[in-house]
C-alpha cells in the first residue's frame, strides 16, 4: 500500500503540488488523470524519491520514506524504495542493448549471472520481444520501446510501479490500439501501480479506479462510474467536458426541486438542501436532446420528469462521429448528437430549437 | 514571379561567391606551405635536432597540459552542468576568460603571478620552483589558454545527457559513481573527447603566452610555434617543414573531431 499525506512542493515561485493526499491499496492499479502541467510528473518524482517534498509524508507499505520522524527528516533514496518507474519518453539507455537495459537494475543489485539471465528471458517472454534482445533502443518501434521500459521497471520486482504517460509518445493511431494491449499486460501483474495520463479515455480503459488531478491537488478519486456520473467539483466536470452551471434553489420542497440557472428555472433532483442555497449542476452533452418540435414523446422517457427549453443555436462543431451544438436557452447549453441526428435536424447557426433533458440526468456536485 | 526567380538566383550566386572566397583564402596559404616544401630537404630537416626537440617539447607539454585540464576540467564541468548554486554563472564566465583574452596578456598575467618577482613567485622560489624558463611554465601557459575549451565542451556534453536517463538509472542503481560511469560518462563521451582533442590542438598551437611566460629555450621551452617563428629568419626551410608538420597534425585532429562528432545511437542523442 502507498500513502501520500498532504504533500506540498514548490519550484521557486510556483506551487506545483498544493496538497496531495492519496492512497493506493496493495496490488491496485490506480490511474491519475489531469491536464498537462498540473503536477503529475512532479508527484511521481516525489513518490520515487528523485525529488523531495517540501511538506507531507509518504509511506510505502506503512514504512515512512519521506517526511518527519520526530525532529529527523527522512528521505529514503530512490533505489531503496523498491520502485519501478517507466518515464514519459521511456528513457531507455540508448547505448545499451535491450537485454542490457532490462538487466541494469539486476546488475546493480549484484544478482548472480544465471538468475539475471533467467529473469531477462521471462521478462522478454512477458513483453513478447524475444527476437529483439540484441537490438538497440533506436532500432525498436515506439510501442516496443515502451514494453522494454516496462520490462526494465519490472525486472527488480518492484513493490510499486509508476508509469508516466507511457503511451503519450506514440502516435495517436497506435496509441489507441496499444491501449488495450497495455491494459492486458498490466492487469495480471500483482504489483501496486500508479498510471499517469492526461487522457481521460486512456485512464478509463486502463483502470477502474481513477484520480482526477487539478492544479496541484487531487480533485476527485473514485471508480470510473463515480467520476463520470458524479463529478464532485466544477473542475472535474469541466475536465470531463460537461455542461457546468451555478444554480440557486428556488423550491427545495417540490420533487424534483426547482432550481434557477440565471433567470431560467429548471427541475433538478436536489436532496437535502434548502431554498436559496447555491449549488453546482452538471449534465453530459450527450444527455441533451435537440428537436425541431416541442415535446417529442420519447417512449423511453415515459414517466420521467423532463426539462423543456427553447433556444437559438449559437455554435456548431462537427467531429468524426458526432457533432457538438451549443444552444443559448438563457444560458449556454452544449448538446452532443450523433452525426445522423445532426443531419436530420438540419441545424444551422441562429436556428430555433427545442432542448430537452431529463431532470435525473442532472448531477449536483457534492464537493 | 520571373523577377523573384532572378533575385533568388542572384542571392545564391552571392552566397556561393562569399563561400568560395573563404575557401580560397584559407586553402591557398595552406597549400603554399606545401608548395614551398622541397621534398629533398624534408628528410634532413626531420633529423634537424632543433626541429626534433621542438616537436618533442610540443607533444610532451601539450599532452601534459591536456591531461591536467582533463583531470581538473571534467569535475569542474560536471559541477557546473549538474548543480545550481549561487555564483555559478560568475564561475562560468571566469572560466571562459582565457578564450577571449589575448595570449600575450595571458603571458603577462602569468608572469605577474608566478614569476620570481610576481605575487607568489617568491614563495615558489623558497620551494625551489622557478617557473619562467622551465618546461612546466610551458605546460601552465597551455593549461591557462586551452583548458576552457575542454570545460566548455564537457559542460555542454554533460548538460546534453537526458536527465530522465540519469534518473532512471538512479532508481535502479544505488551507487552514484556507478550511475556516472555507466550512464553519464558513455553518453557524454563524444563531447568529452571532442573537448580533449580541441584542448590538445589549442595547446599545440600556443604561442604568445608561452613566449612571454616560459621563454624560448630550445629543448626546454621552445615549442613548435616558437621554433617556427625563430627559424623563420635563420633557416626558412626548417620553419617551413615544421609548419607542414603542424598542418598535418591539425588536419588529423580536425578529421578525428569530425568522425567523433558524428551522432551515435540513432537519433536519440
Ligand atoms: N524542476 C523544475 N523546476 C521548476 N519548475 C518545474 C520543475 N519541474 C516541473 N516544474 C513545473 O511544475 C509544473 C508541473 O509540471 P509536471 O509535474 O511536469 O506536470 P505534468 O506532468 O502534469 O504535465 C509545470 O508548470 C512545470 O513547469
Ligand atoms: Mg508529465
Amino acid at each position: 500500500m502507498i500513502e501520500l499525506k498532504t504533500i506540498k512542493k514548490r519550484f521557486s515561485d510556483k506551487e506545483v503540488l498544493r496538497n496531495v493526499t492519496l492512497q493506493v491499496q496493495t496490488n491496485e492499479l490506480l490511474s491519475i488523470v489531469g491536464p498537462s502541467g498540473c503536477g503529475k510528473t512532479t508527484m511521481l518524482n516525489i513518490i520515487s524519491g528523485l525529488c523531495s517534498p517540501d511538506e507531507g509524508e509518504i509511506y510505502i507499505n506503512k514504512i515512512l520514506v519521506d517526511g518527519k520522524k520526530g525532529s529527523k527528516r527522512i528521505h529514503v533514496s530512490p533505489s531503496d524504495r523498491g520502485i519501478g518507474y517507466v518515464f514519459q519518453n521511456y528513457s531507455l539507455f540508448p547505448h545499451m542493448r535491450v537485454d542490457e537495459n532490462i538487466s541494469y537494475g539486476l546488475k546493480a543489485k549484484h544478482l548472480p549471472r544465471h538468475e539475471i539471465k533467467k529473469k531477462i528471458n521471462s521478462l522478454l517472454d512477458f513483453i513478447g520481444l524475444k527476437d529483439c534482445t540484441q537490438c538497440y533502443p533506436h532500432e525498436l518501434s515506439g510501442g516496443q520501446q515502451q514494453r522494454v521500459a516496462l520490462a526494465r521497471a519490472l525486472a527488480i520486482d518492484p513493490t510499486l510501479l509508476l508509469l508516466d504517460e507511457p503511451l503519450s509518445a506514440l502516435d495517436p493511431k497506435t496509441r489507441e490500439s496499444i491501449r488495450t494491449d497495455f491494459k492486458n499486460l498490466l492487469e495480471p501483474l500483482e504489483v501496486t501501480s500508479i498510471y499517469v495520463t492526461h487522457d481521460l479515455a486512456e485512464a478509463c480503459t486502463i483502470s477502474d479506479r481513477i484520480a482526477v488531478m487539478g492544479e496541484g491537488v487531487v480533485e476527485q478519486i473514485g471508480n470510473r462510474d463515480e467520476i463520470l456520473e458524479k463529478p464532485n467539483s466544477k473542475y472535474v466536470a469541466n475536465f470531463l467536458g460537461l455542461n457546468v452551471y451555478d444554480g440557486t434553489i428556488v423550491q427545495a420542497a417540490s420533487s424534483p426541486a426547482k432550481v434557477k440557472i440565471g433567470n431560467i428555472e429548471i427541475l433538478a433532483p436536489v436532496i437535502g438542501k434548502g431554498d436559496g442555497e447555491k449549488i453546482i449542476l452538471t449534465i453530459k452533452p450527450e444527455d441533451i436532446i435537440l428537436s425541431n418540435e416541442s415535446l417529442i414523446r420519447n417512449p423511453k422517457w415515459c414517466g420521467c420528469v423532463c426539462n423543456n427549453l427553447t433556444g437559438k443555436v449559437s455554435g456548431i462543431v462537427q467531429m468524426k462521429s458526432s457533432a457538438k451544438v451549443s444552444v443559448d436557452v438563457g444560458f449556454l447549453i452544449e448538446s452532443e448528437l450523433t452525426l445522423s441526428s445532426f443531419k436530420d435536424l438540419c441545424i444551422n447557426k441562429g436556428k430555433k430549437v427545442y432542448v430537452q433533458f431529463k431532470a435525473d440526468s442532472l448531477n449536483i456536485c457534492q464537493g | 514571379m520571373g523577377l523573384e526567380r532572378v533575385s533568388d538566383r542572384l542571392i545564391i550566386i552571392l552566397l556561393a561567391f562569399a563561400c568560395l572566397f573563404f575557401i580560397a583564402f584559407i586553402s591557398f596559404p595552406i597549400a603554399a606551405v606545401f608548395l614551398n616544401l622541397d621534398l629533398d630537404m624534408l628528410m634532413p630537416q626531420l633529423r634537424n635536432p632543433q626541429v626534433l626537440s621542438a616537436l618533442t617539447v610540443s607533444i610532451v607539454t601539450s599532452s601534459f597540459a591536456t591531461l591536467t585540464s582533463f583531470i581538473f576540467g571534467i569535475p569542474t564541468a560536471y559541477l557546473l552542468a549538474t548543480r545550481r548554486f549561487h555564483g555559478r554563472s560568475i564561475i562560468d564566465t571566469v572560466l571562459d576568460i582565457p578564450i577571449v583574452l589575448p595570449p600575450a596578456v595571458a603571458g603577462v598575467a602569468l608572469l605577474l603571478a608566478f614569476a620570481p618577482r610576481g605575487i607568489i613567485g617568491p614563495t615558489l622560489k623558497e620551494f625551489g620552483i622557478i617557473l619562467p624558463g622551465s618546461t612546466l611554465a610551458v605546460v601552465l601557459a597551455q593549461i591557462f589558454v586551452a583548458s576552457p575549451f575542454l570545460i566548455r565542451s564537457a559542460k555542454a556534453a554533460f548538460e546534453n545527457v537526458d536527465r530522465n536517463l540519469v534518473n532512471s538509472a538512479k532508481i535502479l542503481n544505488p551507487s552514484r559513481l556507478r550511475v556516472f560511469l555507466t550512464i553519464t560518462l558513455p553518453l557524454s563521451s563524444h563531447g568529452l573527447l571532442a573537448g580533449t582533442i580541441m584542448t590538445w590542438a589549442r595547446s599545440m598551437g600556443e604561442f604568445g603566452a608561452t613566449l612571454m611566460f616560459a621563454g624560448n629555450l630550445p629543448g626546454v621551452t621552445q615549442t613548435m610555434p616558437l621554433a617556427i617563428y625563430m627559424l623563420m629568419a635563420e633557416d626558412p626551410m626548417a620553419s617551413n617543414v615544421l609548419s607542414a608538420i603542424l598542418i598535418v597534425v591539425s588536419f588529423g585532429v580536425l578529421a578525428l573531431f569530425k568522425i567523433l562528432g558524428r551522432k551515435r545511437y540513432g537519433a536519440r542523442l
